[in-house]
């Protein structure tokens, strides 16, 4: 999964630990999603859109070249 | 303002509870070892205070897990299944060997390598998902 993150980040002038306290997680955990390391839970995802005021697809977008192949 | 509790506590109580599981586990372990070496009324005494340091040790640990975030949610569960898989693998290892003499290992030990495996798998997947 892809995800805008740092540029929202950005122009909010927010800092990773400041974005985390916004949402209740650790500051790692903002790193570890900007940089693709965790993809986050459906309720993370919301509401780390919800403190943008965007929608979770305007945050995160699909990577389809990431997904596992479908099984036969 | 955000409606989440603030997460500097939460990351403050998050390593508080993990220091003390440590103290406590090392004060069940101690109090343990020195039991052995004592006789009735003192020994008594000693094993009821390694109760308590085990005790202290599960609440905060509980207090500990209480305190994560989704990420080291999953970080913790694959250190507990790490540290559970490992402690398998060593004990039905041990188990074999014992049926060529092997030096027989004790009870604790095997709960104190699963706390190590534990910690291990902390570091290991911390840093993974870093």
């Amino acid at each position: 999964m892809k995800t805008r993150l740092r540029v929202l980040r950005a122009e909010m002038e927010w800092s990773q630990a400041e974005l985390a306290s916004r949402v209740g997680v650790a500051r790692g955990t903002i790193n570890a999603i900007e940089t693709g390391k965790y993809d986050p839970g459906l309720l993370l995802a919301f509401k780390i859109a919800r403190v943008f005021g965007k929608t979770v697809e305007e945050v995160f977008l699909y990577d389809q070249s990431q997904a596992p192949p479908p099984s036969q | 303002m955000s409606d989440q509790p603030p997460r500097n506590g939460l990351a403050r109580s998050r390593k508080t509870s993990l220091s003390l599981f440590y103290l406590s586990a090392l004060v069940c372990a101690a109090c343990l070892d020195i039991a052995g070496k004592l006789q009735l009324p003192a020994r008594r005494l000693v094993l009821v205070l390694a109760i308590l340091g085990a005790a202290c040790a599960v609440w905060s640990l509980l207090r500990f897990l209480r305190a994560t975030d989704e990420r080291e949610r999953q970080i913790n569960y694959r250190a507990l299944s790490f540290a559970f898989v490992g402690t398998l693998v060593f004990s039905l290892t041990i188990g074999f060997l014992q049926r060529f003499g092997f030096h027989p290992v004790s009870w604790f030990g095997i709960s104190a390598l699963m706390v190590v495996l534990w910690s291990l798998g902390l570091i290991l997947f911390s840093w993974r998902y870093r």
